[in-house]
């Protein structure tokens, strides 16, 4: 009977023991979940903020794992910040220095998940040239490095009012499962064509995801938008049929099986938001 | 196939990914993905797209086994070799 109740105690002492590290750990989880997706890192700004002095670039490496590596980031001369996209958000730069005459550029985002962004290069007639690398925030050493060349996109190519540029978006987040799903693909306009990055959340048909992809050939209908994405396999081909809302997105080098409904994506009007921030 | 999850989004609390217990897996408009929910769901595993709000499809998880963790590791292993 004693050594019954011993042992009945020593269970109820592990067992608490136990739940309070599980409490712990939960509280420890919790705290280390910095923000909700409509929230903001670093400087508190968001991209539609001091619309006026930001001037938005887009960029492409290339990057033998995953393909054509698409970059949107935005500078902010006059309030010295700038701010990158990192799906799926813009996150603010934690150093910005902007060669007065020289013409270099450098800035390290904010850290996310251990790890940031730097770049050092060069700003030169709304060109940026240079070296980003991924950089572990511990150690500070570099886990992967792309050469960089982005330009800066026209005003008017952040007004998403017409069907290019638009953005076009299915993304949503299960809280159930943890996961954003969908894809966000978001159409600029150059000055001399029309660019573009496609994020999927979802890998509808084996894409890299959470990785902002370039688009090429893009060709505008009245009916239809259709683009290349280079992936390490090969260039994929997929097609957006406008609709009143939206699109009707699909892969058009790949067979389908009969039946297979498009998949639909809402526009939307504004290109830089942040997703689940309210327009 | 990534078992972090995307995790980009810290609004959930604690997700099946950061238990450890749930792996996403790409293709999910691929023919072979049919096949890979039956084989998933035929062996206890939850799938993100029976979901009732907000579906997950490339989400599978083992919220059942977390009980017994033994259990989950038999059966990955039974169902590892019957592929082999």
């Amino acid at each position: 009977m004693k050594a019954s109740r011993a042992r009945t105690s020593r269970t109820l002492g592990l067992r608490t023991i136990f739940w309070i590290v599980m409490a712990a750990s939960l509280c420890t989880l919790s705290s280390a979940q910095a923000s909700s997706p409509g929230q903001h890192h670093g400087n508190g700004q968001t991209a539609s903020d001091n619309s006026e002095s930001q001037h938005f670039f887009f960029g492409t490496s290339h990057d033998a794992k995953l393909g054509t590596l698409a970059w949107l980031f935005c500078l902010d001369k006059e309030h010295h910040k700038g701010e990158i996209f990192v799906p799926p958000r813009m996150i603010g730069f934690s150093e910005l220095d902007l060669g007065e005459n020289d013409g270099t550029l450098t800035f390290q985002s904010l850290d996310f998940f251990g790890k940031n962004y730097r770049f050092r290069g060069t700003l030169k007639s709304e060109e940026v040239t240079g070296e980003m690398q991924l950089i572990d925030a511990k150690s500070g050493n570099p886990k992967d490095k792309w050469q960089l060349t982005a330009t800066q996109l026209p005003p008017e190519s952040l007004r998403a009012e017409r069907t290019v540029p638009a953005r076009y978006s299915n993304v949503d987040y299960s809280t159930e499962g943890g996961d954003f799903t969908g894809v966000d693909i978001r159409f600029f306009s150059t000055g001399t064509g029309t660019t573009g990055m496609i994020v999927f959340y979802e890998s509808y048909w084996g894409e890299p995801t959470l990785t902002p992809l370039a688009l090429s050939g893009v060709e505008t209908t009245k009916e239809a938008i259709g683009f290349n994405v280079e992936m390490p396999n090969g260039v994929a081909r997929y097609h957006l049929r406008t609709t009143a809302t939206g699109g009707l997105f699909n892969r058009d080098d790949i067979t389908h099986e009969k039946g297979e409904k498009e998949i639909a994506l809402k526009r939307s009007r504004v290109l830089t938001a942040v997703l689940g921030k309210k327009e | 196939m990534q078992s972090g999850g995307s995790g980009t989004n810290p609004a959930a609390k604690v997700s099946w990914h950061q238990a450890g217990a749930a792996v996403d897996i790409n293709g999910t408009r691929s023919p072979e993905f049919k096949t890979i929910i039956s084989v998933m769901k035929k062996n206890g595993f939850v799938w993100g797209g029976d979901f009732k709000s907000h579906k997950d499809p490339p989400h599978f998880d083992g919220r059942q086994f977390m009980g017994n963790l033994n259990q989950a590791v038999r059966k990955a292993q039974s169902y590892w070799d019957s592929t082999q």
